[in-house]
C-alpha cells in the first residue's frame, strides 16, 4: 500500500476513533473527580466528641437483659431479669469548655424479674394500667422525675443533683405508704427514711457513673480502621471485673460513625465456695456496636453482649453456670435518629 | 384488702382482651325474620351454627409523661371454637383455641403465637395460659350470655413447686376470675321485643359495678343501617367511661355490625374506639390516650 494511502487511513482511523477516545477520557476524568472526593473523605481523621448546643435533646430507650443459666445433674434453673429505662436528656447551658448542663428525666422503665425462687415481677410503664408489684414501687417513682446533670465532652456526668430527686421520690413513697394503709405503722421513722434516701441516692448515683461512654470518643482523631483501647472496671461486693476494649472506627456514612467493639474480661476476688474443688473460666467475652452522630457525637444506637462461662467442679459432678448480659439502646426520637437543635421542628 | 381488689382489677385491665370480648358480646343481636314494619330482633341459633369467631384486636396506648409522648401497641388475633352441650338447651362451651399477639414499645418488640413451639419471650408468659379457657354461652330469644368459668380462667398452670409470691398471685387471680366472669356476665344487651325498620334506634346502658368501687358505665346506641335479604347492617356507638381510683378514662365506641338474619348472629364487624383521661401511677398523673380498633368474622 503506498505511503500517502497508508497515511490516509491512519487520519481517516484518527478521525474516526476520536470520538471514542474522548468519550473514554470524559469519562475518566469524571470517574476521578466523583470518585477522589470519597477518597479523601474516607481517608480524613474524625475527631469524636460529644458536643452539644443549647437545646437540643436526646430521646432514648435502653433495655439490658440478663440471662444466667445454672446446669446441675442435668437440671436446668434459669434467672432472667430486664431492666427498661426511657430518658429524656435537654441542653439548657454549654459553657465555653464544652461542659454542658441538661435536665435528665425519666419517661420509661420496665422491670422484668423471673426465677425459680423469685416467683416473676412485672412492671412495663409504657403500659398505664399495668399494675406495679410492690417490689419495684420505689424504682418506679423514678418515672416523672428530673435531675440536673453536666456533661463533658465524652459524655461522662460529671455532676449530678441527686439529693433533690431523692427526696422527692422519698416523700412519694411515704405518702404511698400512708395513702394504702399497707403497713401497720403509717409513716416510716425518721431512721427509715434516712436509710431509704441514702439507698436511692446510692443507686442513682451508680446509674450515673456506671454508662462508660467515654469510650465512644478516643483521644486522638481516627480514620476508618483505626482501634483504641479502654479499660473498664466494675467492683461488686469484692468482685471486680476487668473489661478491656479495643474498638474500631469499621464505617462512616451518612455522618454516623459506626464503631465496633471486641473486648476480654478478667476477674478478680472471686470466692470459690467450699464444695468446689476448681473452678474455670471458660468463656469470657464481650462484643459491641455503637453507631455515633459525627457532627455532635450524639449516640444514636448501642448493642453490646457480654458473655461469662464457667465450669465449677464439685464432689457431686460439674456445674455450669452461663451469665449473659445483653444492652441495647437507641434513640426514640423522630424518624428513629437522636434530636438535635439542628433537626427538630417546630412542634417537635 | 382494698389495695388487693385495686391490684387485682388493674391485673384484669393489663390483659384488655376481655374488654374486647365484651365489645364483641355487646353487639351480638339478631332478627328472626321481617315484619311488614320492621324486623323482631332474636336469636335463633340450630345446632352447629354458632361454631366458629375470630376476634382480631388492634390497640394504640399514648401517654404522656414529662413532655414525652411513650406509645405501645398490642394486638390479638384470638380464635374461638364453641361446641352446643347436649344436655342443656341454648347452652355452648366457648373454648379459645388458639392467640396470637404482639406487643411493640418503644423498648422492644414482643411476639407470641400459641400455634409455634419457638420459646417466646418470658414477659408474655401470661398468654402461654390462655388458649384452652373456656366459657359457657347460653342462648335465649333475646339475649346471650357469656359466662367465665371461674375455674378455667386462666388454665391452671404446670405443677411446679410455689414461692409464696406465687401462692399470692394465684389468690389474686382468683379473684381476677370472679371479675371478669361479673364483667362478661353483665355486658349482654337485652333487645327490645318490637318490630324494628331501617332507622330504628334504641338503647341500652350498661352499669357495672364492682366490689371495690370500680365503675364501667357505657350506654350504648343501636342504629338498624340496612335490612337485606340475608343480612342486616348495625350501626352501634356508645359513650363509655372507666372510673377507678387509679384512673378516669372517657371515651367513645363506633362501629358497624353486619348481622346473619337467619340466627341472629354476627357474621363481620369492626367497632372503633377512643379513650382518653388521666391515669394516676404512685401520685403521678399520666395523661393517657387510647384508641381501639377491632375487628371480627364469624364462620357458622
Amino acid at each position: 500500500m503506498p505511503k500517502a494511502a497508508l497515511h490516509f487511513r491512519g487520519v481517516i482511523d484518527l478521525f474516526h476513533w476520536r470520538p471514542v477516545m474522548m468519550k473514554v477520557l470524559f469519562l475518566g476524568l469524571l470517574s476521578l473527580v466523583l470518585v477522589l472526593p470519597g477518597a479523601v473523605f474516607a481517608e480524613e481523621a474524625i475527631l469524636l466528641r460529644f458536643a452539644p448546643e443549647v437545646g437540643d435533646e436526646y430521646d432514648a430507650a435502653l433495655l439490658t437483659t440478663l440471662r444466667i443459666e445454672i446446669t446441675e445433674e442435668g437440671k436446668k434453673e434459669e434467672i432472667y431479669s430486664t431492666i427498661g429505662l426511657g430518658y429524656n436528656l435537654r441542653f439548657t447551658a454549654i459553657e465555653a469548655d464544652g461542659i454542658g448542663t441538661g435536665v435528665l428525666s425519666c419517661h420509661m422503665l420496665k422491670m422484668f424479674m423471673s426465677g425459680q425462687f423469685l416467683g416473676t415481677i412485672y412492671y412495663d410503664s409504657t403500659d398505664p394500667f399495668m399494675y406495679i408489684p410492690r417490689e419495684v414501687q420505689v424504682p418506679a417513682m423514678l418515672l416523672g422525675e428530673e435531675v440536673t446533670i453536666k456533661t463533658d465532652s465524652k459524655l461522662n456526668i460529671i455532676e449530678c443533683e441527686l439529693e433533690a430527686v431523692a427526696e422527692r421520690i422519698l416523700q412519694r413513697w411515704s405518702s404511698l405508704r400512708e395513702h394504702t394503709g399497707e403497713e401497720e405503722t403509717a409513716a416510716p421513722s425518721s431512721a427509715d427514711r434516712a436509710m431509704v434516701k441514702a439507698q436511692i441516692e446510692k443507686v442513682l448515683a451508680e446509674l450515673c457513673k456506671n454508662t462508660n461512654p467515654d469510650r465512644y470518643y478516643p483521644e486522638r482523631p481516627v480514620k476508618v480502621g483505626d482501634s483504641w483501647a479502654t479499660n473498664i472496671q466494675k467492683e461488686n461486693n469484692g468482685l471486680v471485673m476487668q473489661l478491656a476494649i479495643v474498638s474500631t472506627l469499621v464505617e462512616r456514612t451518612d455522618g454516623i460513625a459506626v464503631i465496633k467493639e471486641e473486648g476480654s474480661v478478667t476477674l478478680d476476688g472471686f470466692v470459690v465456695p467450699e464444695a468446689v474443688d476448681s473452678m474455670e473460666l471458660e468463656t469470657a467475652e464481650y462484643y459491641g456496636i455503637v453507631r455515633i452522630r459525627e457532627d455532635n457525637g450524639f449516640p444514636v444506637a448501642q448493642e453490646s453482649k457480654l458473655r461469662l462461662a464457667w465450669i465449677f467442679q464439685t464432689n457431686d459432678g460439674p456445674i455450669y453456670v452461663n451469665f449473659e448480659v445483653d444492652v441495647a439502646e437507641k434513640s426514640s426520637g423522630p424518624e428513629g435518629e437522636t434530636r438535635s437543635k439542628a433537626t427538630m421542628g417546630p412542634g417537635n | 384488702m382494698k389495695l388487693h381488689l385495686r391490684q387485682t382489677f388493674n391485673r384484669w385491665r393489663r390483659h384488655r382482651l376481655w374488654l374486647v370480648v365484651c365489645l364483641v358480646v355487646v353487639v351480638l343481636v339478631g332478627t328472626a325474620g321481617a315484619e311488614a314494619d320492621g324486623v323482631i330482633l332474636a336469636y335463633n341459633v340450630e345446632q352447629g351454627m354458632l361454631s366458629h369467631l375470630v376476634l382480631r384486636t388492634k390497640e394504640e396506648v399514648v401517654q404522656e409523661v414529662n413532655g414525652q409522648e411513650v406509645k405501645r401497641e398490642e394486638e390479638f388475633l384470638l380464635e374461638y371454637e364453641f361446641a352446643k352441650q347436649e344436655d342443656a338447651e341454648g347452652a355452648y362451651v366457648a373454648r379459645l383455641v388458639s392467640l396470637q399477639y404482639r406487643e411493640a414499645t418503644p423498648f422492644q418488640v414482643l411476639a407470641y403465637d400459641s400455634a409455634a413451639e419457638a420459646d417466646h419471650a418470658p414477659e408474655l408468659g401470661f398468654y402461654k395460659t390462655l388458649p384452652g379457657i373456656t366459657a359457657e354461652v347460653s342462648v335465649s330469644r333475646n339475649a346471650l350470655i357469656f359466662t367465665c368459668d371461674s375455674s378455667t380462667f386462666p388454665k391452671d398452670e404446670e405443677a411446679r413447686s410455689w414461692s409464696l409470691r406465687d401462692i399470692l398471685r394465684l389468690i389474686d387471680r382468683d379473684v381476677q376470675k370472679q371479675n371478669v366472669a361479673l364483667i362478661c356476665g353483665n355486658a349482654f344487651i337485652n333487645y327490645p321485643d318490637r318490630p324494628l325498620p331501617v332507622g330504628a334506634v334504641w338503647q341500652q346502658p350498661v352499669r357495672i359495678v364492682l366490689r371495690h368501687g370500680t365503675v364501667y358505665n357505657d350506654t350504648g346506641t343501636y342504629y338498624i343501617d340496612e335490612i337485606e335479604e340475608e343480612t342486616i347492617v348495625l350501626k352501634y356507638s356508645s359513650r363509655a367511661n372507666f372510673i377507678s381510683l387509679q384512673s378516669l378514662l372517657a371515651g367513645e365506641l363506633s362501629g358497624e355490625v353486619v348481622l346473619d338474619r337467619a340466627s341472629g348472629l354476627p357474621l363481620e364487624g369492626k367497632i372503633d374506639a377512643v379513650f382518653a383521661g388521666e391515669v394516676e401511677r404512685l401520685g403521678l398523673a399520666v395523661p393517657v390516650t387510647m384508641k381501639m380498633s377491632m375487628e371480627f368474622a364469624a364462620r357458622f
